[in-house]
């Protein structure tokens, strides 16, 4: 199988045809879709016919009844997938010049965020759009369909990461929108209020929907990849620091892994489906392991 | 090596910059822009004041630089071992000196306004004898004879208009053309000869911003062919300018004496000045002079090739006051009225003459040189300038007419081989010519700069790779 380098997947300008990628690049191999468990309910038992997946047999009803069953599910189309997406200046990193890796956490998100879109509206369910730019919200609410998908990845793709944005207040309102029983999706690198964040985070948990935590991080941010005197401009306030890399690499790596850390255990222990994004891997691989590690954990 | 601007060295003062600036200079931190400084801290900085020097190869590059370039402006000269008599060696001048009529005394009386500028005379001069005599013409046979017995250049100089007067072509054209003749005018109250009245008295001030030392090496070829007292200018001024120009110009000329005024085209403040004082009516002396400054052979012969024949209508002798006007308003530089005086082959002008008049202020002409001036050429066209004075006027009104045969003698004059002389008194002078090795080490200041940048690119570059972007 061959995996599409973050360099191609960046090269892709048009993000629906970088998401369409992504996803047939998943399906390489014949199986079906990792992303089964979106939207499926079980519908019913059947006898299990040679061929079937085991991964499909029920066993407790083997146990019980010593015959072979199969559970089938039902695709259903009300279960809504909301994609919150964060545009605060912070994604747009790294710069284009640093070198390593070539897209921006942005970018990778979008392809992340499209490439789910994708895949959950050709499974039927609806997809919804919750982001900020400026002090508005930008909204699009869950529905299915082609022509909805195409508008929801056009208006992903025309997010600019910009200033800084509230985390708490999207996720919020996100969760407020999304009718009945949903999946909330945050695409974010959770710099911004975290604690705001995790709160709200636990709130959505609470009201019973299904929530899952992408965290994109650039391998740049989690070390220092100079080594000379610098100053560093942060991307949202503006504020600059001077930081000599030999004296301050370890302390800042060690801050990073420990927030990083944090970011998983709160996931673990809210029961919030949690995944790591680093953007120097394939976003397709990257996505297709978190979705294979997803479903086997259902 | 002899320096020509000795100020200039203590340049040298600042090789300490470069060695301060590798000392203390720490380099410009990065800008970098990062997504979140929360898990940053301050960092210790390493020491911005450093004991040891960076870079020494840059450092001894950067020194070689600021040091050249001190040299440089220091003009360094280098005398080769040239044969000819170095000027610095002094001149030989016989003075003859108008003695009374009674054979053996001396004119005390009429010499006494004479005695400071004959004395001044003999102390500029590396050996030096007076002679008193009525009749010069037996004088001059002597002085040759005394000259020939000095070692370097030899000058007769001429004292008093009595003397003058009793001289004709023959006796200047008898003189071997390797010494110089010089005339030094008698008191000015003695207005007594037709022949004085008949030269056009004036000033020839030669405005420089050449160093001292240039300006001296100049005056000095000018006072050796004699042409500072040779005819009838009264004096050759030479102003090295500083500062305000327009003010020194005025101060030079408030008196009422016709005035040429020599300048380089390095006086860059003459083009503002120039048009300021543009009411310039043409005085009948202007036409005769730009004609004798046109067509001076001395001035043409020292830029061979530089200089070409100018506009027909000076070389057609034509020059009138009317004529020079059409002329000037057919050719304007400053905006002021200009006369092209001579041209390149090429066709750019590159003597011109500009005149000027305040309203009740003496007539003025400026001479404005726009070549590359070198001093055998500087000097020539002050020679050219004061032979103008030299020159019977007979269009200007002021001056008698009246003729004699002394006076048409004076006319063949101008055509006497003192200006003849004084081309080859200017070659040797011109051995001095300094300005030359300042520009060879500038092109080693250039050099040396060009490999200091290579050097920089080279180590930015070094640096630049040592940073791990390459990591993965």
């Amino acid at each position: 199988m061959s995996v599409l380098s973050p360099a191609v997947v960046a090269a892709v300008d048009d993000l629906e045809l970088a998401a369409r990628v992504v996803v047939d690049g998943l399906r390489v191999g014949g199986h079906r879709s990792p992303f089964h468990g979106y939207g499926a309910e079980f519908q019913q038992h059947r006898p299990y016919r040679a061929g079937d997946d085991l991964k499909y047999l029920d066993w407790k009803v083997y146990a019980r009844s010593n015959r072979l069953y199969t559970r089938q599910f039902r695709e259903t189309t009300n279960v809504a997938v909301m994609l919150v997406i964060d545009t605060s200046a912070s994604m747009a990193y790294p710069l284009a010049t640093s070198g390593i890796s070539p897209l921006t956490k942005f970018r990778y998100a979008s392809i992340v965020a499209a490439s789910l879109a994708y895949l959950a509206s050709e499974q039927g369910n609806a997809v919804g759009l919750m982001s900020m730019t400026g002090e508005a919200m930008a909204y699009l609410p869950a529905r299915s369909g082609r022509a909805h998908l195409r508008a929801l990845i056009a208006r992903i793709d025309g997010f600019v990461p910009a200033d800084a944005w509230q985390p708490g207040l999207v996720i919020g309102r996100a969760a407020e929108l999304l009718q009945r029983r949903g999946l909330l999706v945050v695409l974010s690198d959770f710099y911004d209020d975290e604690s705001g964040t995790q709160r709200e985070l636990r709130h959505v948990v609470q009201r019973g929907h299904d929530v899952a935590m992408l965290q994109i991080i650039s391998r740049e941010e989690r070390e220092l990849v100079f080594n000379e005197q610098t100053e560093l401009e942060d991307l949202e306030t503006g504020i600059r620091l001077l930081v000599e890399p030999a004296t301050a690499a370890a302390a800042h790596r060690d801050a990073m892994t420990q927030f990083l850390e944090r970011c998983r255990v709160f996931a673990l222990h809210e029961g919030i489906d949690y995944g790591m994004f680093d953007t120097s891997e394939a976003p397709e691989r990257a996505l297709r392991d978190y979705l294979v590690r997803r479903a086997t954990q259902r | 090596m002899r320096w020509l601007n000795p100020w200039a060295l203590l340049g040298l003062l600042a090789v300490a910059l470069p060695v301060f600036v590798h000392l203390f200079s720490r380099r410009q931190a990065r800008v970098m822009r990062f997504p979140t400084l929360q898990f940053l801290t301050t960092s210790r900085l390493l020491p911005a004041r450093r004991t040891r020097l960076s870079d020494v190869p840059l450092l001894a590059l950067r020194i070689a630089v600021v040091a050249l370039a001190a040299i440089a402006l220091a003009q360094p000269t280098c005398f080769g071992g040239s044969a000819a008599p170095s000027p610095t060696s002094g001149i030989a001048r016989a003075i003859i000196v108008p003695a009374d009529p009674v054979p053996g005394g001396v004119s005390t009386a009429r010499l006494a306004p004479l005695e400071p500028a004959i004395t001044r005379l003999e102390d500029s001069s590396n050996s030096s004898l007076r002679i008193p005599a009525v009749e010069p013409r037996e004088a001059l046979s002597g002085a040759v004879a005394w000259l020939r017995a000095q070692p370097g250049l030899g000058e007769i100089v001429i004292v008093g208009d009595r003397l003058r007067d009793a001289l004709d072509s023959a006796d200047i054209a008898g003189i071997p053309a390797d010494i110089g003749v010089a005339f030094r005018p008698g008191a000015a109250a003695q207005g007594d000869s037709a022949a004085q009245l008949m030269m056009f008295r004036g000033r020839v001030v030669w405005l420089t911003d050449a160093s001292p030392a240039i300006a001296d090496a100049v005056r000095r070829s000018v006072q050796q062919v004699g042409a500072g007292a040779s005819a009838g200018a009264s004096d050759v001024r030479v102003v090295t300018l500083q500062g305000e120009y327009a003010d020194t110009i005025r101060a030079l000329t408030s008196d009422t004496i016709p005035t040429i005024i020599v300048a380089s085209t390095a006086v860059g403040a003459l083009a503002r000045f120039t048009p300021a004082r543009r009411a310039a009516p043409w005085d009948p002396w202007m036409a005769t002079a730009l004609l004798t400054i046109a067509q001076d052979t001395t001035l043409a012969s020292t830029a061979p090739g530089v200089l070409a024949r100018t506009d027909g209508r000076i070389d057609g002798r034509t020059g009138t006051g009317a004529d020079m006007r059409t002329n000037a308003a057919a050719d304007s530089i400053f905006g002021a009225s200009v006369v092209v005086l001579a041209r390149t082959t090429s066709g750019t002008p590159i003597i011109v003459a500009a005149a000027t008049r305040d309203d009740d202020g003496p007539p003025q002409l400026f001479i404005i040189s726009r070549a590359p001036a070198t001093h055998v050429h500087t000097a020539a066209l002050l020679l050219a300038a004061t032979s103008v004075f030299a020159q019977p006027t007979s269009t200007a009104s002021t001056v008698d007419t009246t003729s004699s045969a002394r006076g048409a003698a004076w006319r063949a004059l101008q055509r006497a081989p003192s200006l003849r002389t004084s081309v080859n008194a200017l070659a040797l002078v011109d051995v001095e010519s300094p300005a030359s090795r300042g520009r060879y080490v500038w092109v080693a200041v250039l050099l040396l700069l060009g490999v200091e940048w290579l050097v920089r690119r080279y180590s930015a570059w070094r640096s630049a790779a040592a940073t791990p972007s390459g990591e993965r």
